[in-house]
């Protein structure tokens, strides 16, 4: 007995495809990415205000005021890590930058909820971050080339980078 | 060609009456009380009885919501969205702030109230109830199953285990068990009416409810039976006009 036709088996088939998209995808828990960037020796949490101008430079820099009125770092032997988000079409994307004196160590794409746009996690694209830092007119030093029909998730990449230069140099400065 | 036997039409015209009946009755009701709403100063009534909202898609047993005393606020939590329920009113007029999964309790501590669900901590402001900050996983000691406080700290039961922070919320360590006397534990209360109220809106209008019931719309495949009663009443006219003319010969 037929149950079901190959006609069938491809609506099914388009169906996972569609709800694997809506997901989130976990490229490395937040909590992994710290324990690599700090050798499993993550040090105590701080704590940099979103108010006042440190918040008036984040939002220029995201073109939206910030989700939250504070964010949470992590710095041991002049280096900073940072867990930040940012929608890049319609959904948050959570990046983990390092820092190391003003000019980023690493930047992995930790979470990816977007339903297009995820070769933005491979390290041949996050790897062009690495060693930038922040110009004077507050962008990136170095020039981020784009992927085709990542744009959105790209552009999203680049506020975090520069959202997380500028605040490692407002609690290093501190 | 075959005839019909006398009495056999008027038989199946009988039937047809019956079976009709009752459709035909509620048709011309609902569509007498619709014609006259207005003149009997019904026209803006609306229906907000539990069931038929529920029937609607708008009922709130359907909707998961739940709510939390913190300190002198309470917070509403409606299908993934906080909101400031003080005073029996959405504080925000419908602007929540989102928490995905339904929280598990509520506390005042300083100027922060924090709302805790499994994997999450949201930290607001108690004035304005803007977002200070979100914990999650990696900032949580584990899955927070109870939200408490006691003095100036803030208490967690997280993966089978007692946990305490201060009002900074960076660290937490584990808390002794003789502790756990004075923690005030944080229970779920009765979600306020208006905040039901806000979700089920002004209820549905009389008249959208009469005219459902007119074309049968109101339960599924309704607008088949309404159909059916309609070419009932042509069968009904065709046989009675045919059952005169036997009886007339």
């Amino acid at each position: 007995m037929k149950i079901l036709s190959g006609f069938h088996w491809l609506m099914l088939a388009l169906v996972g495809v569609s709800l694997s998209a809506l997901a989130a995808e976990v490229y490395k828990k937040p909590e992994t990415f710290l324990q690599e960037a700090f050798n499993q020796q993550v040090p105590e949490p701080g704590l940099v205000w979103l108010v006042g101008d440190t918040g008036k430079k984040v939002e220029a820099i995201l073109g939206h005021p910030p989700d939250a009125l504070r964010e949470r770092y992590w710095a041991k032997q002049g280096r900073s890590a940072w867990i930040l988000e940012e929608v890049g079409k319609s959904r948050p994307i959570t990046v983990g930058v390092v820092i190391r004196k003003h000019r980023i160590e690493r930047l992995d794409v930790l979470i990816y909820r977007e339903s297009r746009g995820w070769e933005v996690r491979y390290p041949v694209f996050t790897d062009q971050f690495r060693q930038a830092s922040l110009a004077e007119n507050g962008k990136l030093d170095v020039t981020i080339d784009g992927i085709t029909g990542a744009t959105l998730s790209v552009n999203a990449l680049t506020r975090l980078a520069r959202v997380a230069l500028y605040l490692d140099s407002q609690v290093s400065d501190s | 060609m075959r005839r019909l036997r006398p009495g056999a039409l008027f038989r199946w015209h009988r039937y047809a009456g019956a079976l009709a009946s009752v459709f035909l009755i509620l048709v011309a009701l609902t569509g007498v009380a619709v014609n006259h709403l207005d003149d009997v100063g019904l026209g803006d009534t609306r229906v907000t009885w539990s069931p038929l909202m529920s029937w609607y898609g708008l009922g709130v047993g359907a909707v998961p919501m739940t709510a939390f005393r913190a300190g002198d606020q309470v917070f509403a939590w409606v299908d993934g969205t906080l909101y400031d329920a003080t005073g029996g009113e959405s504080g925000k007029g419908g602007a929540g702030v989102r928490l995905a999964h339904r929280p598990v309790g509520a506390v005042a501590v300083g100027r922060l109230v924090a709302m805790a669900s499994p994997h999450e901590i949201v930290l607001l402001t108690r004035e304005g109830g803007d977002v200070v900050e979100r914990l999650r996983d990696e900032d949580l000691p584990g899955r927070i199953v109870r939200l408490g406080a006691g003095g100036n700290q803030v208490f967690v039961q997280a993966s089978g285990r007692l946990y305490k922070t201060d009002p900074s919320f960076l660290n937490w360590t584990a808390a002794a068990r003789s502790e756990s006397g004075t923690i005030r534990w944080s229970a779920a209360i009765a979600v306020p009416e208006a905040v039901k109220g806000q979700w089920r809106g002004e209820g549905l209008p009389l008249e959208r409810v009469l005219l459902d019931l007119h074309s049968g719309r109101l339960w599924g495949g309704g607008a088949w039976m309404s159909d059916l009663s309609a070419l009932a009443i042509v069968f009904l006219v065709v046989s009675g006009l045919l059952n005169w003319r036997q009886r007339n010969r």
